[in-house]
């Protein structure tokens, strides 16, 4: 089959390689009908992210047929049309069993790596480095799919892939990170990065029952894209300095709650020496390192910091005594994509959401290279790429 | 884990070098992927630690590389989400031992709680040994050990410690493998050469796996780039 590799830093290929197969009972494949590249992807294709193997197979982000099951899958047929979450969930261990998918206690073969860094197991996923497993992504063909029999959604033949392809990982994500808001009705929301995750976190806060979201990002695009929907406020950081107009959008209040849709996931597993590099990398492209910094200083007192962008390592310079005297809450994690399946598919059905829209490019597998330099350097105003093998 | 004097004055340069190797050590181990480089993976993470936290672990790593010359010493604790009683049942069907313990090629029961063991070692000479239970208190306790004259000494105990109100099983292995009195074979030294502690603590892991998710997870044999088509 063909699959996007990793070779290296900047460095991804189309390779030939063999088919999937099942290795243990509760497997399944898929045949990939759609996959995507999510803004975590850049982390690997930049090289942040330690422990990732020349030739190691990219993308948590994907869709499609089955096409073989294992022995002990009972509720998946060949034929099936699937969306997968993006973590791997045996959906039994205690974590599973709270809904806490994310944290899965028994789908990461290099778990006790993760123990020592962390102090627990972390769960595996999809083609995110050995330190989350080492599996192979589904930014191919066809891909395997352990714990088929609980890591999955039927979708219904009358909807599209691309209005459901985002519940592996974004929606979800965006879902998730504005559930943690615990908004009550004529609040306001602030969401630092208008990326994939920053455009559903700002929807996901408006369905919940925010009155105003203000979202911040120096991408005009992006800006734009978050703009359309009512009730969204838009400040573009590199032309206003946004910390003293979201004080004086709120009365001086500051925002019930703030978002980081940004994140330092280039953190990897903390090395000071890739910490630094990313700092300044992220400096450079994104300014990242102030978002989560910026979140806090912003949120009014009593308020919540939802995290949904992704940390690795270490974090220099945390205003915790911002976060301590103004009485904030924080959240965060990986997403529990699973909890959020049926509820999600739901509102698309309904069409209370529309997930289509961040979708800018349309590409064919082979084309992955050009489309991780396109997402990388937000050319043609690129910020969703759905690949269709 | 108590941190030394010496420690907090080593902060600064000494917690980034060592974060620095420590991580060099873990990428090396990720790469590598035997269980000879998860050691040295284990002290990387030990490194890791030690730069994130400023706290040594060093003399802990130090005591168990003396323990492991004495034998090999594991005792491990993790929480199952089943009921004291399945995982009991679970252990004292000791033939399935070697389902989630791969040092271990065979275990087969004999009567009188007696069973006879095969260990999975490199090399033509065979490893076995004879056990037999000494303390069986179901749903609580299991113990056995080698028979006397037994090539090697072994012992195991495992504790089910009822946890969220049965639901769960807190299980604590202890685990041994010590030397004969007097001269060893050259099997007993290739047990030695071949079972890392750390080892055998993830095979208490993959017990909890199985267990819970009914297989142990793994990428052993998944396509990559790596393998020719």
């Amino acid at each position: 089959m063909k699959a996007v590799c990793w070779n290296g830093i900047h460095d991804v290929s189309v390779e030939t390689v063999p088919d999937p197969t099942i290795l243990n009972p509760r497997d399944a494949i898929i045949r990939v009908t759609s996959t995507a590249i999510c803004g975590s992807d850049l982390h690997l294709y930049d090289g942040y992210i330690p422990s990732m193997r020349k030739g190691d197979i990219l993308g948590h982000e994907f869709m499609g047929e089955v096409v073989e099951i294992g022995p002990e899958v009972m509720n998946l047929k060949v034929g099936d049309r699937i969306v997968v979450p993006f973590p791997i969930s045996c959906g039994r261990c205690y974590f599973c069993d709270h809904e806490m998918y994310s944290l899965c206690d028994n789908s990461n073969p290099n778990a006790w790596m993760t123990e020592k860094l962390y102090g627990q197991a972390i769960a595996g996923i999809y083609g995110y480095s050995h330190l989350m497993g080492g599996y192979a992504g589904g930014q191919a063909e066809y891909v395997r799919v352990p714990f088929a029999d609980v890591d999955h959604i039927k979708i219904p033949e009358e909807l599209s892939d691309e209005q459901v392809l985002f519940l592996t990982d974004i929606f979800p994500t965006g879902y998730q990170a504005a559930e943690q808001c615990d908004i009550e009705a004529g609040q306001t929301v602030a969401v630092f990065g208008c990326g994939p995750v920053g455009q559903f976190a700002i929807r996901s806060a408006l369905l919940l029952g925010a009155e105003r979201v203000i979202a911040i990002d120096r991408f005009r695009e992006r800006l734009q894209l978050a703009g359309q929907v009512d009730g969204v406020e838009t400040l573009n950081y590199e032309e206003t300095d946004a910390m003293e107009e979201l004080q004086e959008m709120t009365g001086g209040r500051g925002p019930d709650a703030t978002i980081d849709a940004v994140g330092m996931e280039a953190h990897g597993t903390g090395l000071p020496a890739l910490y630094d590099k990313a700092k300044q990398m992220v400096r450079l492209q994104t300014d990242r390192p102030t978002a989560l910094r910026q979140a806090i200083l912003a949120c009014r007192k009593g308020g919540t910091v939802s995290i949904p962008g992704v940390y690795g390592g270490f974090v220099d310079k945390l205003p915790m005594g911002a976060a301590f005297n103004k009485g904030l809450t924080l959240r965060m994690g990986q997403t529990h994509v699973h909890r959020y399946l049926r509820p999600l598919l739901e509102l698309i059905r309904q069409n209370k959401i529309d997930p289509t829209v961040i979708i800018t490019h349309r590409l064919s597998l082979e084309e992955a290279p050009h489309a991780y330099e396109i997402f990388k350097h937000k050319e043609e105003n690129c910020v969703k790429v759905v690949l269709q093998p | 884990m108590l941190a030394s004097n010496n420690s907090n004055e080593n902060q600064g340069l000494g917690e980034w070098a060592a974060t620095l190797g420590g991580g060099l050590m873990l990428a090396y181990a990720l790469r590598r992927r035997s269980w000879s480089s998860a050691l040295i993976g284990a002290g990387g993470a030990a490194l890791l630690y030690r730069g994130a936290t400023g706290q040594n672990p060093a003399e802990r790593v130090l005591q168990e590389v003396s323990q492991t010359a004495d034998g090999i010493q594991v005792h491990k604790a993790v929480t199952i989400q089943r009921s004291p009683e399945d995982v009991y049942r679970f252990w004292r069907r000791i033939e399935n031992l070697p389902r989630f313990m791969q040092h271990l090629k065979s275990v087969e029961a004999l009567d009188d709680g007696r069973s006879r063991w095969e260990a999975r070692i490199p090399g033509p000479l065979p490893l076995n040994w004879e056990a037999r239970v000494v303390r069986d208190e179901p749903g609580e306790i299991l113990e056995w050990e080698t028979v006397a004259g037994s090539t090697v000494e072994h012992e195991g105990q495992v504790r089910f410690v009822p946890k969220d109100g049965g639901r769960a099983t807190e299980l604590h292995v202890t685990f041994s493998y010590l030397p004969p009195l007097g001269v060893a074979g050259a099997a007993v030294a290739q047990l030695f050469n071949a079972v890392t502690e750390q080892q055998i603590k993830e095979e208490i892991r993959n017990c909890k796996q199985l267990l819970e998710a009914g297989e142990i997870p793994t990428i052993e044999g998944q396509t990559s780039g790596r393998v020719s088509s």
